[in-house]
Order: C-alpha cells, then sequence, then structure tokens
C-alpha cells in the first residue's frame, strides 16, 4: 500500500494547493482601488450662524468626490441640497446656501459658478445671488501633501423662501439645514491603512452577509463530512473528501454541486434584493447612493438567472435526465464536470468588482453604450471582469448544452421513444437546444464589449461610426430564447408533478411536445420585442410584434393541457403538488402581462418601468422559481432517500405564494402610473405607500426562504425514509433505488407505457377514467 | 442488454476540468487587468488542465483500447456517441461565424440607418426641402456611395439640411466608414498574395488529414509503415497551418504598419477580432494536433480509434469552411 499513501500524499497536496489558488484569487479580486462616488449624509446638529432654522430633513450630497486624492490635482464637486419638505422648484430666489470647510487645500469657484458662490475664510460659501439655486459646482486643489487625510464638512441649508420682502430675522424660520461630512486620504495615505468606513456602509452589509454566508457554507461543509462519517473526521479524509468533489465526473455528484452553488447564489442575489428594495422603500431615500444601487441591482439580476436560475435548472436535468432515459451517465462526463467549474469560477470574475466597490453597473442586459464607456462618465472599473465572467458562462453553458442535446439523442433505453419521452427531459432538450443555438450571439456580442473595454476596439462606440444597437440586438437574440431556456425546464418540472399527483398521465402528451418544440422556433424569431422603443425599422417592429404574439399559442396550449389534466384525475396534494397548482396562477398571469407589451403603441408607455418589473417576476418567481421549488420538493426524495418536511413545506409555500404575490402585484400599479425601473430612487411621495408594502413584502419573502434551506439540511438526516417510488411517478428514475447506485443503471432498463403504469395503480388511464367512468382506487 | 466490457468507463475522477476552468479564469482576470504575467500564468494552467485530460487517453497502460460507446434510438442510432457531440458541437460553431458575418454584414449594408435614411429623404419631400422632382430612392442614392459610405455634403443638400452628420454620429464631415480592409488588400497584389496562398493551405491541409485518417484505418499496412505515415501526413497539416498562421500574422503587420488599418477603426475592429477568431481556431485547432503528433510517433493511433482522427478532421473542415467564407466578405468585399 505504499503507492496508496503516496497517491494519498500527491491528493492532499494537490487539494491544498488548488485551494491556495483559489484563495490568492479571491484575495486578489478586491485590490482594484475607488470607492463609489457620492456620499449621502443627513442631519448634522451643527450649521452656519446665519440661519437659525433647526436641523432637519434636508439632504446634503456632494458628488464628484475622489476616492483618493492626487497632490496639486484640481476636482469638481457638485453640491446639492434637498428637502422634500421644502418647496424648492417654485421658488425662485432665496431657495438654499451651504459652507463647505477642509482642512486643506484651496477651493475656487466651478465653471460658470464665478458670481454664485465665493471663498471665505479658507473655505467657500454661495454669494447673495447664489442663494437662488440648491446646487453649486466648486473646484477644490488638492495640497502637494499626499500622505494626509483630508476632513471636509458641508452645511446645507433648505431655505423655505419666506425671507423675500420681509424683514430678514423672521425669513429663518421654517428652514432647515444639515451636515454632511467626508474625510479623503491622500495618494500616499491609502497605503498607509485610511479606512473610509463611513461611504461604504451598505456595502458593508453585503460583504459581511456574503463573507459571514460563505464562512457559514464552509462550515457546514466540514458538518457534512463529518456527519457522513464521524470516525473518519480528519484532515486526510477531508482531502479525499475535497478531493472526490473537485474531481467527480459522476452525473449525480456534478448535480449536486450544481444545486448547491445555485442555492447559495439565490440566497446572495436575494439578500441584494432585499437592500435595495430597502432603498426603493419609501421615496427619496438614501439608504443606498445611486453606484451602490446600480452595482446591486446589476448583480442581482445577473445572479438570479445565471448563477441561480440555470445552474438549479442544470442541478436538475444533471440529476434527472440520464435516469429518466434510463442511461448510466451522460454523454461526456468530463465535459460536463467543465461545464460546472467554468460556472463556479465565472462567479469569481462576475464580482470581481463588489469587494472594492467597483462592482459592476451595466444591469444584466449590459446596454451599449454605456457599458462600453470608460472613464468618469463610463461604467465602473469592476464591469471589465464582469464581461469577462459572462463570457466565461458561455463558455460553461455551451459545454453543458452539447452535453444535454448528445446524450437525449444518443442514450434513450428501450421504450423511451421520442414520442414516450417524459416531458421533463423533453423540456431539458429543447431548453438546451435553444440555449447553445442563442448563445454563440452573446458571446460574440460580449467579446466585442469586452474588446472595446480592453483593446480599443470601437465595435459600439457611436462616436466613430459604431453601433450600440447591434448589442441590443446580438443580446436579445441570445436574451429572448433565453428566457424560454429558463421557463421550459419548470414547465417539464409541472407536467411530471401534475400527472403524478393527479394519479394519471398528462392530458394531450402530444400537443405538448408539440407545444414546446414550437415555443423553441418561435421563440428565435420574437427578439425585437425588447427593442420596440430603440428606433428600428417599422417593418422589422411589425414583424416582431406578430410574432410575440404567436408564442402565446404554444404557451396557451400548456397551461390548457395541464388543467385538463387535473380535471380528469384525482388530485393528492403534496408539498410539490401545491408549488406546480402555485404555479399554475403566478405564471399565467405573468404570461398574460407579457401581451401587453408586444402591442408596439403599449409598449411605448410600459417600457422601462415596474410594469415590466412586475411581468418578469412573475414569469421567473412565480415560474421558473416556483416550478424548481416543485422540483426541490419531488426529487429530493429521489436523490437521498428522505423526504423533506411536509409541514415545514407547506409552510414555505403558504408564506412565499403570498408574499410574492404581495411583492410584484403593485409593481403594476406602479408601472401604469409611469414609475421607470433602474432608478435608484423617486420624489413621487404618492409612490411610497405601495413601495413600502412592497419591501415588506420582499423581506418575508426573502426570509422565508430560510425554512426551505432549513429543512432541506435537517431531513438530510432526519427526514421520513422512503422507497424507490414514494409519489407513483411511472417514469424510469422510480425503478432505480433512492439514492441511485453507480453507474446508474448496469443493465439499460426498458421504459412501460405510461398509461399502463396509471392503470395498475389507480385502476384506468385517463380514457377509461374520462370515458368509461372508472374510478381511481 | 447490457454496456459490455466498458462498463466502468468514466467513473474515475478527473483533475482536468477544475484545473482548466481555473486556468480560464486566471487568464481572463490577467487580461481584464491588463497584466501580462496573470495572463501568462493564466494560461499555463489551462495548458496543464489539457495535458492532464490527455494523460488519461494515452496509451501507457492498455486503458485506453476501450470501446467507443455507440449511440441508439433515432436519429443517430448505431453511431458513435462522440461523432454526434462533434457535430452537435459544430452546430454552435456555426452560430459563432454566423454572428461574427451578421454583425459585420450590418455594419456594411448600414443596415441599422438605411431605413431612416429612406424615412428623411421622404420627410424633406413631403416639406418641399428637397429639389423639385426629388424621389426618396434618389435622395438615398445622393447619400451614399457605392461602398455604402455616407457622402455627408451632399446628403445634408439633398435632405434640405434634415440629415447632417450627427445622423451618422460622426463630429467631421469625413465619411466614417471608408476605408475596409479589402480595400487595401485588393489594391496591391503583394497584400493579396498571402490571403490566397493562405486559402490554398488550409484547403490543401483538409486533405492532408484525411490521408492521415486513411493511412491510420488501413489495416494492411505493416504498422511501423503506418505510423510513420500517419504522423507525416499530420505532420504536413501542422506546417501548413503553422504556415497559415505566420503569414496572418505578416498580413495584419503590413496592413498595420503600411496602411496604418489599425484595430481602433471600426472596420479595423470588425476585420483584426473576425479574422483574429479564425486564427485562435486554427490555433487550437495546431494545440490538438501536436498532441495527435506525438501519439502517432509512439504508435498510438491504428483502425480501432483512428475515428479521432476523423473527429478531429471534422472540426478541421469547419475552419476550413469558415475560412472559405470569410476569405471573400473580409478580403475581396
Ligand atoms: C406569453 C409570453 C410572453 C410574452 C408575450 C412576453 C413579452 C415580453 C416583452 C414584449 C417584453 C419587453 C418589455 C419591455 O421591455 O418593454 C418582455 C420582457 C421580459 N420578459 Fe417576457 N414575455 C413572455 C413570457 C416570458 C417568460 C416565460 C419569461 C421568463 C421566464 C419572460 C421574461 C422576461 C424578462 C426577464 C423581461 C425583461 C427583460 C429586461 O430586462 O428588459 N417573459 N416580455
Ligand atoms: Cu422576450
Amino acid at each position: 500500500m505504499v503507492k496508496g499513501s503516496e497517491l494519498m500524499n500527491k491528493n492532499k497536496i494537490r487539494v491544498i494547493s488548488l485551494l491556495f489558488v483559489i484563495f490568492i484569487a479571491l484575495a486578489a479580486t478586491p485590490q482594484m482601488t475607488s470607492y463609489p462616488t457620492g456620499v449621502n449624509r443627513a442631519n448634522g446638529t451643527t450649521g452656519c450662524a446665519c440661519h437659525s432654522g433647526g436641523a432637519g430633513t434636508t439632504t446634503v450630497i456632494v458628488d464628484g468626490m475622489p476616492d483618493s486624492f492626487v497632490g496639486g490635482t484640481s476636482y469638481e464637486l457638485n453640491i446639492t441640497i434637498s428637502n422634500p419638505n421644502i418647496a424648492g422648484a417654485e421658488l425662485s430666489s432665496n431657495m438654499g446656501g451651504f459652507r463647505l470647510f477642509a482642512t486643506d487645500g484651496t477651493f475656487s469657484a466651478g465653471e460658470n459658478y464665478t458670481d454664485l458662490v465665493q471663498v471665505m475664510d479658507g473655505g467657500i460659501t454661495h454669494t447673495e445671488s447664489g442663494n437662488d439655486m440648491r446646487s453649486w459646482v466648486v473646484v477644490w486643489t488638492a495640497p502637494d501633501n499626499e500622505g494626509q487625510i483630508v476632513d471636509f464638512t458641508v452645511h446645507g441649508n433648505a431655505v423655505n423662501g419666506n425671507a423675500v420682502g420681509n424683514i430678514p430675522a423672521d425669513g429663518n424660520s421654517g428652514d432647515k439645514w444639515s451636515t454632511f461630512q467626508a474625510s479623503i486620504p491622500g495618494a500616499a495615505a491609502l497605503g498607509g491603512g485610511a479606512i473610509l468606513i463611513e461611504q461604504a456602509e451598505p456595502y458593508e452589509v453585503a460583504i459581511a452577509a456574503i463573507t459571514f454566508g460563505i464562512a457559514l457554507f464552509s462550515l457546514m461543509l466540514v458538518y457534512v463530512f463529518y456527519r457522513n462519517n464521524p470516525d473518519g473526521f480528519n484532515l486526510n479524509g477531508l482531502t479525499e473528501w475535497l478531493k472526490k468533489w473537485m474531481t467527480t465526473t459522476d452525473h449525480k455528484e456534478v448535480g449536486t454541486l450544481y444545486f448547491v452553488f445555485s442555492f447559495l447564489f439565490l440566497l446572495i442575489g436575494g439578500i441584494f434584493a432585499m437592500l435595495f428594495r430597502l432603498q426603493l422603500a419609501v421615496a427619496d431615500n438614501d439608504f443606498l447612493t445611486q453606484d451602490q444601487y446600480n452595482s446591486f441591482f446589476t448583480l442581482h439580476g445577473t445572479t438570479m438567472i445565471f448563477l441561480a436560475a440555470m445552474p438549479m435548472i442544470a442541478a436538475f436535468a444533471n440529476w434527472i435526465i440520464p435516469l429518466q432515459i434510463g442511461a448510466k451517465d451522460l454523454a461526456f462526463p468530463r465535459v460536463n464536470a467543465m461545464g460546472f467549474w467554468m460556472l463556479a469560477f465565472s462567479s469569481v470574475l462576475l464580482y470581481g468588482g463588489v469587494m472594492s466597490g467597483e462592482g459592476a453597473d451595466i444591469t444584466w442586459t449590459m446596454y451599449a453604450p454605456f457599458s462600453n464607456s470608460l472613464g468618469e462618465k463610463g461604467a465602473s472599473a469592476g464591469t471589465t471582469l464582469f464581461v469577462a465572467g459572462i463570457i466565461m458562462l458561455g463558455i460553461s453553458s455551451t459545454l453543458s448544452g452539447v452535453n444535454f442535446i448528445a446524450t437525449v439523442m444518443t442514450m434513450r433505453a428501450p421504450g423511451v421513444t421520442w414520442m414516450k419521452m417524459p416531458l421533463f427531459t423533453w423540456s431539458i432538450f429543447v431548453a438546451n437546444a435553444m440555449l447553445y443555438l442563442s448563445l454563440p450571439a452573446l458571446i460574440i456580442g460580449t467579446v466585442y464589449l469586452y474588446f472595446d473595454r480592453t483593446i480599443g476596439t470601437h465595435f459600439y462606440d457611436a462616436a466613430v461610426g459604431g453601433d450600440p444597437i447591434l448589442w441590443a440586438h446580438l443580446f436579445w437574440y441570445f436574451g429572448h430564447p433565453e428566457v424560454y431556456v429558463v421557463i421550459l425546464p419548470a414547465f417539464g418540472v409541472v407536467s411530471e408533478v401534475l400527472s403524478t399527483s393527479a394519479k394519471r398521465s398528462i392530458f394531450g402528451y402530444k400537443s405538448m411536445v408539440y407545444a414546446l418544440a414550437g415555443i423553441g422556433v418561435l421563440g428565435f424569431i420574437v427578439w425585437g420585442h425588447h427593442m420596440l422603443t430603440s428606433g428600428m425599422d417599422p417593418t422589422f417592429r411589425l414583424i416582431m410584434m406578430l410574432t410575440t404574439m404567436l408564442v402565446a399559442i404554444p404557451t396557451g396550449v400548456k397551461i390548457f393541457n395541464w388543467l385538463a389534466t387535473l380535471w380528469g384525475g384525482s388530485l393528492v396534494f403534496k408539498t410539490h403538488t401545491l408549488w406546480a397548482l402555485g404555479f399554475l396562477v403566478t405564471f399565467t398571469m405573468g404570461g398574460i402581462s407579457g401581451m401587453f407589451f408586444p402591442v408596439a403603441g403599449l409598449d411605448t408607455h410600459f417600457h422601462d418601468t415596474y410594469f415590466v418589473v412586475a411581468h418578469f417576476h412573475y414569469v421567473l418567481v412565480g415560474g421558473t422559481l416556483f416550478g424548481m421549488f416543485s422540483a426541490i420538493y419531488y426529487w429530493y426524495p429521489k436523490a437521498v432517500g428522505r423526504k423533506l418536511d411536509e409541514k415545514l413545506g407547506l409552510l414555505h409555500f403558504i408564506i412565499t405564494f403570498i408574499a410574492m404575490n404581495g411583492t410584484f402585484w403593485p409593481m403594476h400599479q406602479l408601472g401604469i402610473e409611469g414609475m421607470p425601473r433602474r432608478y435608484h430612487t423617486y420624489s413621487v411621495d404618492s409612490w411610497s405607500e405601495l413601495n413600502s408594502f412592497i419591501t415588506m413584502s420582499a423581506l418575508i419573502m426573502g426570509f422565508a426562504q430560510l425554512i426551505l434551506t432549513w429543512n432541506i439540511i435537517r431531513s438530510y438526516k432526519y427526514g421520513e425514509k422512503c422507497g424507490k417510488d414514494p409519489w407513483g411517478g411511472w417514469s424510469l428514475e422510480w425503478t432505480t433505488t433512492s439514492p441511485p447506485p453507480t453507474p446508474s443503471f448496469h443493465e439499460i432498463p426498458t421504459q412501460e407505457d405510461d398509461n399502463l403504469h396509471h392503470v395498475e395503480s389507480t385502476g384506468g388511464g385517463m380514457f377509461s377514467r374520462m370515458w368509461k367512468g372508472v374510478e381511481p382506487k | 442488454m447490457s454496456y459490455g466490457d466498458h462498463d466502468d468507463h468514466g467513473h474515475h475522477g478527473s483533475w482536468a476540468p477544475i484545473i482548466a476552468s481555473l486556468g480560464t479564469m486566471i487568464f481572463l482576470y490577467g487580461f481584464s487587468e491588463a497584466s501580462m504575467g496573470i495572463t501568462a500564468i493564466g494560461l499555463v494552467v489551462l495548458i496543464w488542465g489539457l495535458f492532464t485530460w490527455w494523460k488519461g487517453d494515452l496509451p501507457f497502460d492498455g486503458s485506453e483500447k476501450m470501446g467507443e460507446l455507440k449511440s441508439y434510438g433515432t436519429p443517430f442510432g448505431g453511431m458513435n456517441i462522440r461523432k454526434a457531440g462533434i457535430w452537435l458541437f459544430l452546430m454552435s460553431e456555426v452560430m459563432i461565424f454566423g454572428s461574427f458575418f451578421g454583425a459585420y454584414m450590418r455594419m456594411r449594408t448600414n443596415w441599422n440607418t438605411h431605413w431612416t435614411l429612406l424615412d428623411k429623404a421622404q420627410e424633406a419631400i413631403d416639406s418641399s426641402l428637397a429639389a423639385p422632382g426629388a424621389t426618396a430612392k434618389s435622395i438615398y442614392k445622393e447619400c451614399l456611395s457605392e461602398k455604402h459610405t455616407p457622402m455627408i455634403t451632399q446628403c445634408e443638400e439633398a435632405t434640405g439640411g434634415l440629415v447632417n452628420q450627427t445622423f451618422w454620429h460622426t463630429e467631421s464631415s469625413t465619411p466614417v466608414y471608408q476605408h475596409v480592409a479589402a480595400e487595401y488588400i485588393t489594391a496591391d497584389f503583394m497584400t493579396l498574395l498571402p490571403g490566397a496562398i493562405n486559402t490554398f493551405a488550409l484547403i490543401l491541409s483538409s486533405f492532408t488529414v484525411v490521408l492521415a485518417l486513411k493511412a491510420a484505418k488501413n489495416v494492411d499496412l505493416d504498422p511501423k509503415v503506418r505510423d510513420k505515415k500517419v504522423r507525416n501526413y499530420l505532420a504536413m497539416t501542422l506546417m501548413l497551418g503553422t504556415l497559415f498562421l505566420i503569414l496572418k500574422l505578416w498580413e495584419w503587420n503590413h496592413l498595420i504598419h503600411d496602411y496604418d488599418f489599425t484595430i481602433s477603426t471600426l472596420a479595423g475592429s470588425f476585420f483584426y477580432v473576425t479574422t483574429g477568431a479564425h486564427g485562435v481556431h486554427v490555433f487550437v485547432g495546431l494545440v490538438f494536433l501536436t498532441y495527435f503528433i506525438y501519439k502517432a510517433h509512439i504508435g498510438g493511433w491504428d483502425h480501432n480509434n483512428a475515428q479521432s482522427i476523423e473527429y478531429y478532421g471534422l472540426y478541421w473542415h469547419f475552419v476550413d469552411l469558415a475560412w472559405v467564407i470569410i476569405f471573400p466578405a473580409f478580403y475581396l468585399y
């Protein structure tokens, strides 16, 4: 056994060095300069002496502060004060004033502001005529000594203008001022460890949450390892165990990796959502700065689509597809593992800028010409890494897409013919075909974008004749098929769950297959509906409008088939059934709101409002996520050999379902009223009410997922044990043990007819029960 | 029914995926941060991953002699699964080059501005800004040259000022698209020559791959002779591919230095990135080829596993085909 232990040592070294490299990579990532610019502070207690008005709700914002200064450089600072309670816009004079001090450096007036601001006693303030406004531009020239930290203090006053034509002494009443303070280190002081805690508050919440999550996650891994084999709990065993997971090519284990990964990111994406929902809870809120808001919702969207929804689908596809078609593994196991690791490492790039406050802020659609612009007015520094991450995601999905299609095409066991293939397999097949044929457009689009940002190409730069609309075409040529990539697998899950729960075969199997295939084809010729307002050829717009409406037909066919399946069956209410029924309700509503957009005239109003946000959350949360939750409750026993707790499941469902509708339904109303999406705040007070309600619901929905997390962890050891087929399913995955062996089948099984199965188990297939009136047993 | 003797094939784990992915990440990280060092490290790790992959395949212990998994059922019944995989992969490659091509044609035909141009022309006629008797089509023609290059001054006149340079997003009145690569390349025989040679080199190399495959599959040959033949044909392919890349770099160099046709113009962006992407495909093919030649050198190919050369050939033919489309579109048009 000399060789054996040698091998073990080698593995240990490999594991440790790989972990080390990952760690270094993670540690290196955040070191990319700078804090977000623009800082908010409100409600100080000391102000200027010239006005006696009390401290209050005034907000002072100073934009353009550098993260660290370079000696002798001039910085343009925008000082803005606002107060929702003191009208500003209507007043023509005496609206506000400010006083700015710095411990070093010199001030001067900004361009066009020479008459409006004046230098005074080492600081700068407004002039007589400069108090007719609420924002000013001043220039601060940094001192030569870069080794120091300069402290800034601004007092801002929102004046209500009652001094006009009055005795000046009375004019003070009702004015509200507040103070803002910041510290800016010199470039040399930065290295000395100057910390700008003040500016990074919500970032810290996010970073702390993520760090805490990862620590908890690592702890959980060690715990799971310990529980697996308490006696073998030592470093050698741990590296062996980690090695197993790092090198595995078994479809079930890779599936588990996908699942754990996606679940982690589902929670991280949720944290981001809750943070920016807090920001939107009331009008004129300043919990997040604009930059923070932008990068938070960018990461939220990208995380949810690419790091949560798609990997979770891949998790079930990995686990279930080979079992359902009776194959012992996927066609290319190593390629499959590579797909996962590409995904895993891409997340490091995507999050590259976050830790330093330079997270990408280009939204999940990454629209040019903002995303390709560099410098002050352009996207933040982390964007380049983010785009690189998207390219890696493209590679990952192409690899796994080819793999799944090849598997389904070539490895179906006898009896699993195209027209008898379970619908989940069909949906994965169509979804992956769409995915890997549309991804190239995204990959090329992002490669162009990446080169625009790195080596100086000008694909999207209008200034030299480049074409930002090209990006929109390339993105949406991928983007629309992508939304079907994430919804079709949920269709598949719901089809399986409803037919099993109704104890009958699915109604209209063939039409289901044709509908899937029809969506697969139509999905490629509708991308322009995302660009109806971008100024494209009216003829093209008309075509896109019509084809988009066509998609509703196969979708409708599916919904009616599901309903008909329920009608002819005898429904058993398990947790997965509830999620599937919930899916029917919410997804249908999302589909209906979708039908408003293709009408170009209506879309001109709805585009980029909260109505769109409501629509895609109804289909993505109420559709994809509910479908995946259903799949978790449905297939967990197959993977683990124990059921999830049904009581906790019920609780989870009820809270999530209600909170989900509470979160997204009011958004329709806000959208119709014209609330734009992708803005960090709003000034319409009447929107506050609905928005606070949404925020509350969102928090409830977020925390409800802890129930599921707990359920999954607990049931792993303490769940009710179950046999091969706990729910009465008919397809091949239920004919093997729970959990299945490796390789998943030694002998290739043969699939029986689903109607036969249901005849045996319930006393009648769908036809006999519907038309011959046989009662289910 | 059972899988037979190769039942446990593919179930021993592999370090290759995680290492190669890590390498990709480090590579992209370095590239994004403009750090040559990190980029190089990434490349090394990536190649380390590939070698780990191949090591499992090399004929040192006989395990590679296991048969291939066969497909069953429609549509690929009886075909090797790997072959189906290659074809599927090539379909996504078709979409990759299709995207390059579509984006390029959009640029060359000014697709995005044409309909608005017609629209503006009509508007000019309706509001009597255009010369009497002008039609939308005739104004349109005055606005664009043969090569679809904007003729800004003429167009401004013809539409009574409705269309000016901001319409084409340009600050200066110099047209934007005037110089595409083809204009330089076709202007001079010596510039066209490398591209022409390259086209033949690639087509020829597609042929030598087939010869290598034929030799490897030939059971009548003495193994020694066979190994030599396979190796030599593959080496010829490698040489032709290398020639292609060298000529291509030479030609780029020529375009950049003698004509000042750089990547920072729009046409240059399209030209260098598209032909560069094709070049990367050739390069990846050559990396694989090096391994194949090594395997031939140690006598690793026979009629049992020669299909790997066939699959490689499919990829290589595709790269060839892509070039046959890129060449006229980017070099001649
Ligand atoms: C009946 C079917 C559907 C129709 C007719 C439809 C139509 C549309 C249209 C026209 C838009 C663009 C609205 C705008 O930006 O002004 C849109 C946005 C969107 N849809 Fe749908 N949709 C349908 C189903 C789905 C499904 C099933 C999903 C995903 C599971 C989905 C996800 C999205 C997303 C994510 C967006 C927003 C994209 C963005 O960020 O701008 N839709 N939908
Ligand atoms: Cu769409």
